[in-house]
């Protein structure tokens, strides 16, 4: 036995009871957390900088079903604030919210170390690279009514995960300790090469900024559809994997022994995760925290089952960036604050709370 | 994310540096085609400096007070402002090196080039400057400089139009042309209240400027709200309270400004994308096709071309008064 599996195995080693009282908790903890959701969701919807009636935001949302029409009274800025700016924004926000818990905990996961979140292998810092390069070449717009910048940032964290993928590569294996490693150096050379061209940039730099510190100002129906077709999937593949997540959270040596491809899951997995994990990054910036603080909370206060922590990191990382996003566009209207700000500022003293009142010694 | 900290930090000086842009042309073509107040592509022969004037007790932009014993033979400027306004007092003999973002007048663009966001101490006391004009010491150049006896003006960014007279005023003293400054001043003043006075601001207009694409403004207290001030215009930012706010769409939609001045063409911001913007049809200012481009350089530049940026704008905001 080594020294470092034993703490392990207070979780996996639980008595069968346990894993049904477990399996028989999920539902209740789903619905408390779908109506946090809904909570989040509802607020978002009607509260901003400007004031509208609820039976006014409720109106114009029926008045998109087909064959519901809507009747003069409710003005055409109130209609398009809300169907235009709010509704999105909060469906981008709760998309990038869901990506970036979920990816997080699966790469908690795969690389069977607390400290990793879905930037760990190089997706923000390769985004900010990219979208820095957009912003300081005179190249402007525009594909399909997405601008340059998401695109630019999209490519950047797609091209940083490749290479340190590759740089990690062994044979047909990647040790998690070189992925990691390289990972980390490239994310300094990236912040470097951002660092210098910001400081020469001088126009425009506050976009730069923006993309760093992370926001949802510009969200628009095109920002969902086009991070969608990779949050699904990541959705879809880590959710099915939650077993398997535990058993790779054990050990490889272990997996491998239960007939498990190691490697190829591994690939499997980080691959849907850094997708959607840059495709969160391009829409909504590099927010920091979200993807570590939500799956440890829950793991903290409702344990380190991989089946019952995805789905909830789903459900809960949505409810707590559409309130942090709620947070940044509303405490100090009609201004915005960087909604990385507002994660860090509410969501790591909620975390400590909970990591002091938990006083697990290994809980993961 | 260290790196977060250290940008934030950067920005109020990086908005500023927007003016500074490398581009000098962009914007729509001026309304009016009357002779500009100062013009980048004229000469701006040097004057003699009055040498009685010296040594001279200056009190520089930021408080500092410091004696010039002669009339300075070498000026450099880390400035594209303060680069002007030297100039435009007849200080161009002196000048010998100016920041990278310091392209008018011509004349500036083509002395010795230094870089104003991360200058090297060694690289400005070569130039054996008499005088070094700074906007912004990035961690205490002006204290090292002055360790080694040169003489450092430390100008920051005024925030209103007054704010630029004071420090031509300065800069005049510092340079031995303090009645050529005197004079810059007063027909800058007279030239000002030329464009105001035909104004009818009682249908002043509101007004969103903006710096860049994701919708930081210029709010009170800034270099730029001061000019739509001294126009009469009503900007949308104003209850914000913060020089340069990042303001959300939904309360620029809400607030319906009726033009929309757009100072972001590098970005590749147009009429045209910020139509398109989701839930932006529905403003005046879109309805009315009231969006202008500006280039940066002159509205956010203080210096004498503030008078061109307030004929510029005060042409978009008021259209019908000066056609």
């Amino acid at each position: 036995m080594t020294r470092r599996r034993e703490p392990l195995e207070l979780t996996t080693a639980a008595p069968e009871a346990l894993i049904a009282g477990l399996r028989s908790a999920l539902w209740p903890r789903l619905l408390l957390s779908c109506l946090a959701l809904a909570v989040a969701f509802v607020l978002g919807l009607v509260l901003g900088p400007t004031t509208i009636a609820p039976e006014e935001t409720v109106r114009v949302l029926l008045s998109h079903l087909p064959g519901v029409g809507i009747s003069d009274d409710v003005s055409l800025a109130t209609r398009t604030i809300v169907w235009d700016v709010r509704l999105p924004r909060v469906i981008l926000a709760g998309t990038v919210g869901a990506t970036l818990a979920l990816t997080g905990a699966a790469y908690q996961g795969v690389f069977r170390n607390p400290l990793a979140d879905p930037y760990l292998i190089g997706v923000a810092t390769g985004a900010a690279l990219g979208a820095t390069i957009v912003v300081v070449s005179d190249v402007s717009y525009a594909w399909g009514g997405l601008s340059l910048l998401p695109l630019a940032a999209f490519a950047g964290a797609i091209t940083s995960v490749v290479v340190v993928y590759g740089v990690a590569r062994v044979g047909n294996t990647v040790p998690t300790t070189s992925l990691i490693l390289a990972g980390v150096a490239l994310a300094s050379l990236s912040t470097a090469i951002t660092s210098y061209l910001m400081l020469r940039e001088t126009t425009n730099a506050t976009a730069i900024l923006t993309v760093i510190l992370g926001g949802f100002n510009t969200a628009s129906w095109t920002k969902v559809f086009w991070v969608l077709p990779y949050a699904v999937p990541a959705g879809v593949v880590i959710l099915a994997h939650g077993r398997i997540l535990n058993v790779l959270s054990l050990d490889e040596e272990q997996a491998r022994f239960l007939g498990l491809d190691v490697e190829r899951t591994k690939l499997l997995i980080l691959g849907v995760a850094s997708l959607a994990a840059a495709a969160a990054v391009s829409v909504g910036g590099t927010i920091g925290f979200v993807g570590l603080i939500v799956p440890h909370a829950i793991r903290l206060v409702w344990g380190p089952d991989n089946r019952y922590l995805l789905p909830l990191c789903i459900v809960l990382g949505a409810a707590f960036l559409i309130g942090a996003d709620l947070i940044a566009r509303t405490a100090d209207s009609p201004s915005e604050i960087p909604v990385g700000i507002i994660t860090a500022f509410f969501g790591v003293p909620f975390f400590l709370y909970l990591l002091r009142r938990a006083r697990l010694g290994a809980y993961f | 994310m260290r790196i977060v900290f250290f940008l934030a930090g950067l920005v109020a000086v990086l908005v500023f540096a927007a003016a500074c842009s490398d581009d000098d042309g962009g914007g729509d073509p001026p309304p009016a085609e009357s002779q500009k107040f100062f013009d980048c592509t004229e000469a701006f022969p040097g004057s003699e400096p009055d040498a009685s004037a010296f040594p001279a007790e200056v009190t520089d932009g930021s408080g500092r007070s410091l004696t010039i014993e002669a009339a300075p033979q070498a000026i450099a400027s880390l400035s594209a402002g303060h680069t002007e306004i030297l100039y435009a007092i007849g200080a161009a003999d002196a000048m010998t090196a100016v920041d990278n973002t310091s392209d008018c007048p011509v004349a500036a663009s083509l002395l010795e080039h230094v870089d104003a966001f991360s200058p090297s101490v060694e690289s400005i006391v070569a130039l054996e400057a008499d005088v070094v004009v700074l906007f912004f010491d990035p961690g205490d150049l002006v204290q090292s400089l002055a360790v080694l006896g040169v003489n450092v003006l430390m100008m920051p960014s005024p925030s209103t139009i007054e704010g630029v007279y004071e420090q031509i005023e300065v800069l005049g003293d510092a340079t031995g042309h303090a009645a050529e400054a005197d004079t810059l001043i007063a027909s800058m003043r007279g030239a000002v209240s030329e464009v105001t006075n035909g104004l009818d601001e009682s249908d002043a207009p509101t007004f969103f400027h903006e710096l860049d694409n994701t919708y930081f403004t210029a709010g009170p207290g800034s270099f730029i709200a001061d000019l739509y001030d001294e126009l009469g215009a009503e900007n949308i930012a104003e209850s914000t309270g913060q020089s340069f706010p990042q303001m959300s769409a939904e309360a620029i939609i809400a607030a319906d400004p009726q033009v929309i001045i757009l100072a972001d063409e590098d970005a590749g911001e147009s009429a045209d994308t910020v139509a398109e913007r989701p839930g932006w049809g529905v403003i005046a200012a879109v309805q009315d096709g009231r969006l202008h481009v500006v280039s940066p350089d002159i509205v956010s530049r203080p210096g004498p071309r503030l008078v061109e940026a307030l004929e510029t704008l005060a042409g978009y905001l008021y259209p019908e008064v000066l056609n």
